[in-house]
């Protein structure tokens, strides 16, 4: 080959080799992908879903099994042993709560924000203390603070509800005054009520009582008396639900994410497994309940068509039965399961309430009864029967005959009378409201809960669940402090907490 | 460098012509193996610039000045004499060879040759042939070929193996750039060699990535055929089939439970129709209505003998794998350079009904020097890789293996469901044995297409000038492009988690992928005297830019047409780009004094863009000293004795975009036509003072030939320091974070390598060649962060991979404790099982060679470390478990309970525990369990647990087997053809293991065990020829 010039060539082609496009750092250490701020109805929309927790405490979920109100035969798909483990932490949601106060700075609705964040704070701090007893407050939630608190003190649990009902309090001062700043626009993002303030202001006050009550063994040490009577007799500036349109709700939709537990597709998984609760089912038959018929398909083994109505073919599972037998009896056609045409024929299912008026109104009944407010606790005991029966759409005079059943007429402000607003309460609560049928039982005892060999907690229907396990692993001393002051240092789900002592 | 040293002698040679002021002539002769005259050997007096060279007969003579005694005697390929004449009166001087590796010449870090011997680190190549008894993917061709080197065989169609350097992913590099591989775009046809880079010592100059080793591929270029040219086609043959794995079922009872099972409608409406176990009624013939029962007038079901048409069911479904490849290269070799173009062609049909693969590799590569001095080498490889369809594999009603070992039963004969379509509803509804949760199988295959194509390209030009003998400089661009597009049709009536709905879906995705790298060195070598120096300088640009797209509909409108738009509620497709960059510049020096003592040296310096910007410059350096202590000391049967120690650092950056606080997106939800975006707050804080992450590794190696290089050993012990990692420090999740960013967590591992290589016959009509590989590594936690002692469960000081359970409840003498309800009580907190990785892991290799025959076998496994039997534990629950057929199963469909389980009942006092389950007392007293259980409660309850299903990873494989017959030249002399062999070639034609129902090769140090596809043994024909 000739000789040529290659120094020329090569100079270019090495140039040329050498040419890439290189971008200045600074350019290169955003996510593309992510935001750094969001509008807060955003991060409300996030909050209202942990606060609804329907995977674990929605329709047909393993909570309303612990509240006995159904009972699953197949071990594979679950149990009834109460065995508990560990509840969970909201803190991080609390993170989300904060951020979203954040982002609402400066914008005109920042008071309504502020107001709702103020009533999330209370709802996840009692969340968490019902469940475990003493938990981080005045350490907690301080990870980014200028002096970080990473390992934060346990609160006990006194010092948990006073700031907790100081919340709820504030929350409702602030709420009265966001109403009032006119040509604000309105809170989004928000699935329950669709930014009416009214309706949250009710649902704030609502949920005030529902803690109230929860700590009427403490109506010494908190003042629970003067606080319920505050609220109650001053409904303008506690304004209370007023019917169950006022409900705090889901409903439920054949869309994205919104499909009721049981519906058409899921019949084939849970027909012959998801039996009603014997706990439950055997108050509506002792009362002739209407709503058994709403609720509840007959046991086809006992069923006779020329006496469709006959309670004895309602026939629930009782919590504590091996699981195995119920299984057979299952496929034998001989218990009761939730009513095809109301749960399992669409994908609404029923909507699921979170904070509802029939509850408000078994409250105000109890600190009636309890006289710490004035007032007649039967027109409110039957306000709250009314609330319920309503719901399932029971015809008034159904409703009516069912007033006048002498187990169902109010016995007076009396132990009798105590008695039969928490056994209503508990059947108003089927299948909604979270874990509060539970835990009113764990306060009162009303109704009894069943017991038998399937129990795996020796033979105890548990008063707590124990700490998250992260926390022996990054907070070992504080928890393990706040184990030794309360229950002997051992994480007992059979101890109790000093609300229900 | 030969040249030089023959130009060096020549010169010496010269000038001892002229140089002859005489004190003594000696002669001698000079002779090699057998006593063969060797000649041109080089002689020189040391201590002078005398020297000569040996003529044809061996013969030499010298002159040696009066103060001088020694003469060197040295020559290519043997070892160094030094004789005094002192001393020694014979002349006759017989060389002995020197080892093979003396002279090996690796391919070190950036594509850099080195001698073996110089190295300070370990290094090894992978040996032999590639192209034979192939597995679609070529690095499962590694198995048990390089000690150190884990290669995680997957059980499934068209996935790559994962590859375990020491425990950790190594870098994959080909010719020289870092740039990995999808492992699919190369053809073994076009790999020169493969070696294997075994720690950051090696692979330091590579910068972050290299901190694990390194995998490298060397490709093919031009050819060595005396000719000049070569036409080259190899072609293999592979039928799959014979299962090495597969789960063993019961074939005596059907669907259903506790013996109860009709079938009405297979959505519920009968007596366990739908979402059922197998633990129905017995197989006895009896009467009862099933999914193919005829319809009476009243358009009822007329019950129909219960038998196990189905026993046969996977092994009629299944279906014989074809592997068909096909390489053709033409290669040329002339004064001016060379060129090679590659064809490769892969087909597999895989065991699974309606599944294939087509590979098209194309590869052109050629090098072209301008000058003596200056040459530009480059290459483009094209790779087209498509699968109409790969079945999901994963635990669901998606898996073949769930539909039909696990959950599935005997009483349906799976030809029965080869139309799959109900008669009257093509194309909306499938015909099946249950309408609920499974799935017909063949259904699934033809209906059911999950397509995927992949288009890759790279590119790669070389450029290099000589400027002297002693300095060089390169500058290399390359760049890669990746562009997959997959795609999912989702028919109706098909149902599967979260799709219950079963109205059907389309799904697409997107990704493309750019990387660039471009780098410059610049290379000097010299000698001064006994000393010599190789230097390299150099500085890369690396460019990562990454970006998909993904898309669903959320249930079909019209049913089969498989579009986006076609859905049922809005949906909103998701995208993700990334773009890094980053720059290094880096430098090594290797002294050498004589041949013997070599010293290593490297630095590198990478700034990265992902890390924090007041810390993404960081520095890390590597050592490395070895000896050659056979050129120095003579020991006898000892042909070659190297020592070697090495240290390096390696820096590391941290995943792009993960230290920054930026908000997270739930999934959207709809409530009565309001969709919802949910935000939240990122649990892990960001930390702007983060440093890299840095690992360093110590190692020591001692390499040595024995008995004439009938044995070699090369052993090596190392300790890895990972770390201080960038990790998430864990906080106590009250603070409102999880954690945070941070330099911590350090972990330690500490290994040893052995591989052994023997040659115990050896002729020139038979040989046999003896490779044996064996690893052992186990890594510590050494360090969290500040005062902390424990990561998680680990504690500082434990094993990173310890595996803790739920175990069940036992007494202190280990009796299980059980309810109420007879079955067993879970523990509420958990207890350490043992390790989840191998003790050890080895392979053997063997060749034989008679006249023109060789026979070449391997067998490779790994030993210990558990994992839990995920199908076994699953099968345990469905009743499917061919253990499960036990006497206690006959009472139970009768209705009657008959098993006891064997422990004990509480029947009263205490067990209080700390909240990490220490126990504070134990008042508990026990009695015997009397209560009577259903088996089927038994089974689920203890069989179907974790802590029955913990079984160790034991297993070896005959992986590869090839008999390979070449035809002498003699009977070619007078065709076209230059040369041909013909092989027979078997791969993974045995499995050894305790459990069978499982294919272990795929497992490393996982824990827990995915469905699989059963695994098969590949027999096939290998025909090579050259032109």
């Amino acid at each position: 080959m000739k000789n040529y010039n290659s120094t020329k060539y090569l100079t270019i082609l090495a140039v040329m080799l050498l040419v890439f496009s290189c971008t200045p750092f600074g350019d290169l250490t955003d996510d593309p992908n992510k935001a750094t701020s969001v509008p807060p109805s955003m991060l409300l929309s996030e909050v209202l879903n942990v606060v609804n927790n329907i995977s674990d405490d929605g329709p047909w979920r393993e909570t309303q099994r612990d509240n006995q109100f159904w009972v699953i035969c197949f071990d594979y798909y679950g149990d009834q042993d109460y065995n508990w483990g560990a509840a969970n932490f909201r803190y991080n949601t609390l993170s989300t709560v904060i951020a979203m106060e954040k982002e609402a700075k400066g914008l005109d609705n920042q008071e309504k924000y502020e107001a709702i964040a103020k009533f999330f704070k209370a709802y996840f701090y009692d969340y968490m203390s019902k469940r475990l007893g003493n938990i981080p407050l005045t350490e907690a939630l301080q990870a980014s603070s200028e002096i970080a608190i990473t390992q934060p003190k346990y609160d006990d649990q006194k010092s948990v509800y006073i700031e907790v009902l100081d919340l709820l309090e504030a929350a409702n001062d602030q709420i009265t005054k966001a109403k009032t700043q006119v040509g604000t626009s309105a809170i989004s993002g928000d699935f329950f009520f669709n930014g009416d303030l009214d309706k949250w202001q009710k649902t704030i006050n609502a949920y005030h009582l529902r803690v109230l009550i929860s700590l009427s063994k403490k109506n010494a040490d908190l003042n629970i008396a003067s606080k319920v009577n505050a609220i109650i007799s001053n409904p303008s500036k506690y304004p209370l639900f007023s019917g169950i349109s006022d409900n705090m709700m889901r409903t439920f939709s054949d869309e994205q994410g919104n499909r009721y537990e049981l519906n058409p597709t899921s019949y084939g998984f849970s027909r012959n497994r998801n039996i009603i609760g014997a706990t439950y089912l055997d108050l509506l038959k002792a009362n002739n309940d209407p709503r058994i018929y709403v609720v509840a398909d007959p046991a086809p083994f006992f069923f006779k068509a020329n006496d469709p109505l006959n309670l004895n073919a309602y026939v629930g599972a009782k919590t504590g039965d091996e699981q195995g037998q119920m299984q057979v009896d299952s496929d034998a056609g001989k218990y009761s399961y939730p009513s095809e045409k109301r749960y399992y024929s669409t994908f609404k299912g029923e909507p699921y309430i979170q904070i509802g008026y029939s509850e408000q109104e078994f409250n105000i009944a109890e600190a009636i009864n309890r006289g710490w407010t004035t007032g007649n606790a039967e027109t409110h005991y039957e306000n709250a029967i009314k609330g319920s029966m309503q719901f399932y759409d029971i015809e008034q005079a159904d409703i009516d005959s069912f007033l006048t059943n002498s187990n169902v007429v109010y016995k007076g402000n009396n132990t009798n009378g105590l008695n039969q607003i928490l056994t209503q309460k508990y059947v108003a609560f089927f299948d909604n409201s979270g874990i509060e049928a539970y835990c009113n039982f764990r306060r009162t005892g009303i109704p009894s809960f069943d017991i038998g060999p399937a129990n795996k907690n020796g033979g105890k229907i548990p008063l707590r669940w124990k700490y998250p396990v992260s926390e022996f692993e990054n907070n070992t001393t504080n928890v393990n402090a706040a184990l030794g002051s309360q229950y002997s240092g051992s994480d007992d789900i059979n101890a109790t907490m000093w609300i229900i002592k | 460098m030969k040249k030089t040293k023959a130009n060096l002698i020549l010169i010496i040679t010269l000038l001892s012509f002229v140089i002859s002021h005489s004190q003594s002539n000696i002669k001698g002769k000079v002779l090699g193996e057998n006593n063969i005259p060797l000649p041109s050997v080089s002689i020189a007096v040391k201590g002078s610039t005398i020297s000569t060279l040996t003529d044809l007969d061996g013969n030499f003579k010298i002159e040696l000045p009066a103060n001088k005694s020694i003469l060197l005697i040295s020559y290519i390929g043997y070892k160094l004499v030094e004789l005094d004449t002192n001393t020694t009166s014979n002349l006759v001087i017989v060389l002995k060879p020197d080892s093979q590796s003396l002279n090996e010449v690796v391919i070190t870090a950036l594509g850099i040759k080195k001698e073996k011997k110089r190295l300070g680190y370990s290094v090894q190549e992978v040996k032999g042939d590639l192209t034979k008894a192939r597995d679609p993917n070529v690095l499962n061709s590694l198995s048990g070929k390089v000690s150190g080197l884990v290669v995680a065989s997957s059980a499934e169609f068209f996935t790559a193996p994962n590859l375990y350097l020491r425990g950790k992913k190594p870098l994959i590099v080909v010719d020289g750039v870092p740039l990995g591989t999808d492992s699919w775009n190369i053809s073994p046809d076009d790999i020169e060699s493969i070696n294997v880079l075994k720690g950051a010592n090696a692979a330091a100059l590579y910068g972050s990535d290299g901190g694990n080793g390194a995998v490298q591929i060397t490709t093919k270029r031009g050819t060595k055929d005396k000719r000049g040219f070569v036409v080259e086609l190899n072609q293999n043959s592979i039928l799959q089939g014979g299962f090495n794995a597969v789960p063993k079922t019961q074939n005596n009872y059907g669907p259903g439970s506790y013996g109860n099972y009709a079938f009405l409608d297979g959505k519920g409406g009968g007596i366990n129709d739908a979402d059922y176990d197998q633990w129905g009624p017995k197989f006895d013939g009896q009467l009862i209505t099933q999914y193919d029962s005829p319809l009476d007038a009243n358009g009822k079901l007329i019950p129909t003998p219960w038998l196990a048409r189905g026993a046969n069911n996977l092994n009629n479904f299944l279906e014989t794998g074809i592997l068909e490849t096909t390489n053709l290269a033409v290669a040329s070799q002339f004064d001016k350079g060379n060129v090679r173009f590659s064809m490769s062609h892969t087909y597999q049909k895989g065991i699974n009904p309606n599944t294939k693969l087509n590979i098209y590799n194309f590869n052109l590569s050629s090098k072209y020097n301008f000058s003596e001095k200056t040459s530009i080498d480059a290459s483009a490889n094209f790779s087209l890789q498509t699968s109409p369809n790969n079945p999901n594999v994963n635990y669901g009603p998606n898996s073949y293996i769930y539909n039909m070992l696990i959950w599935g039963g005997a009483d349906y004969d799976v030809r029965d469901l080869r139309n799959y379509w109900q008669d009257g509803k093509e194309g909306l509804q499938q015909k099946n044995f249950e309408y609920t949760r499974y799935n017909n199988p063949y259904f699934m295959a033809y209906e059911w297409l999950r397509g995927k194509q992949t288009n890759d390209f790279r590119g790669q030009i070389n450029l290099n000038h000589k400027f002297n003998t002693n300095l060089n400089a390169t500058i290399r661009t390359n760049i890669a492009l990746e562009n997959e597009f997959e795609n999912e049709k989702f028919p109706y009536s098909m149902s599967t988690y979260g799709r219950e709905k079963a109205q059907g879906d389309y799904k697409e995705s997107y990704y493309n992928n750019i990387k660039s790298y471009t780098d410059f060195m610049l290379n000097y070598n010299n000698t001064f005297g006994d000393f010599g120096l190789n230097a390299t300088l150099g500085s890369n640009i690396n460019i990562e830019k990454y970006r998909n797209l993904f898309a669903t509909t959320d249930y079909l409108i019209v049913p089969g047409l498989y579009t986006l738009s076609n859905t049922q509620t809005p949906v909103q497709p998701t995208n993700y780009n990334s773009h890094y960059e980053t720059y290094g510049y880096y430098a090594s020096a290797d002294f050498s004094y004589k041949s013997f003592l070599f010293l290593g040296a490297t630095g590198r310096i990478d700034k990265d863009s992902r890390l924090p910007e007041k810390n993404n410059s960081f520095f890390y350096p590597s050592v490395s000293l070895s000896a050659v202590l056979s050129e120095v000391v003579n020991i006898p049967i000892v042909d070659y004795l190297k020592v070697r120690a090495s240290y390096a650092k390696v820096g590391s950056s941290l995943a792009i975009y993960s230290n920054l606080n930026t908000y997270k997106l739930n999934s959207p939800f709809t409530i009565n036509g309001t969709t919802y975006n949910p935000a939240y707050v990122n649990s892990v804080l960001s930390n702007q003072d983060l440093q890299p992450a840095f690992n360093s590794s110590t190692e020591f190696g001692i390499e040595t030939k024995l008995l004439k290089n009938k044995l070699g050993f090369d052993i090596t012990y190392y300790e890895n320091k990972n770390g201080p990692q960038i990790f998430d420090l864990q906080y106590s999740a009250a603070s409102g974070y999880d954690g945070k960013k941070q330099n911590g967590i350090t972990t330690k591992t500490k290994g040893w390598e052995i591989a052994l290589t023997t040659s115990p016959i050896k002729n020139e009509s038979f040989s046999w060649n003896i490779g044996l590989n064996w690893s052992a590594y186990k890594e510590y936690l050494q360090e969290v962060y500040g005062d902390i002692t424990n990561n998680g469960r680990i504690k500082v000081g434990e094993r990173v991979d310890a595996y803790y359970i739920t175990d069940f409840m036992r007494t202190n003498e280990g009796q299980l404790i059980v309810g109420n309800d007879g079955k067993p009580l879970q523990n509420a907190y958990q207890t350490r099982v043992g390790y989840a990785a191998p003790d050890w892991s080895a392979g053997i290799a063997n060749n034989l060679r008679y006249k023109n025959f060789s026979l070449d076998f391997s067998l490779d496994g790994r030993y210990g470390g558990k994992i839990e039997n995920y199908v076994a534990l699953k099968m345990w629950q469905s009743g499917r478990q061919i253990g499960t057929d036990t006497p206690e199963r006959a009472f139970d469909v009768q209705g009657i309970k008959s098993y006891v389980t064997d422990g004990v009942i509480i029947t009263g006092g205490l067990l209080t525990t700390d909240g990490e389950g220490n126990v504070l007392s134990d008042t508990r007293t026990f009695a015997p369990n009397t209560t009577k259980m259903y088996y089927q409660d038994f089974s689920k309850s203890y069989h179907g647990q974790t802590a029955a299903n913990i079984i160790d990873k034991t297993f070896f494989k005959l992986r590869e087997v090839t008999l390979t017959y070449n035809l002498p030249s003699k009977k070619l002399k007078n065709t076209f053809i230059n040369s041909a062999s013909v092989s027979l070639l078997g791969r993974n034609l045995i499995y050894f293991a305790k459990h069978k129902d499982i294919d272990l090769d795929q497992f490393n140090s996982e824990k827990g065990s995915p469905l699989q596809t059963p695994t098969v043994k590949s027999y096939g024909l290998n025909v090579n020829l050259k032109f």
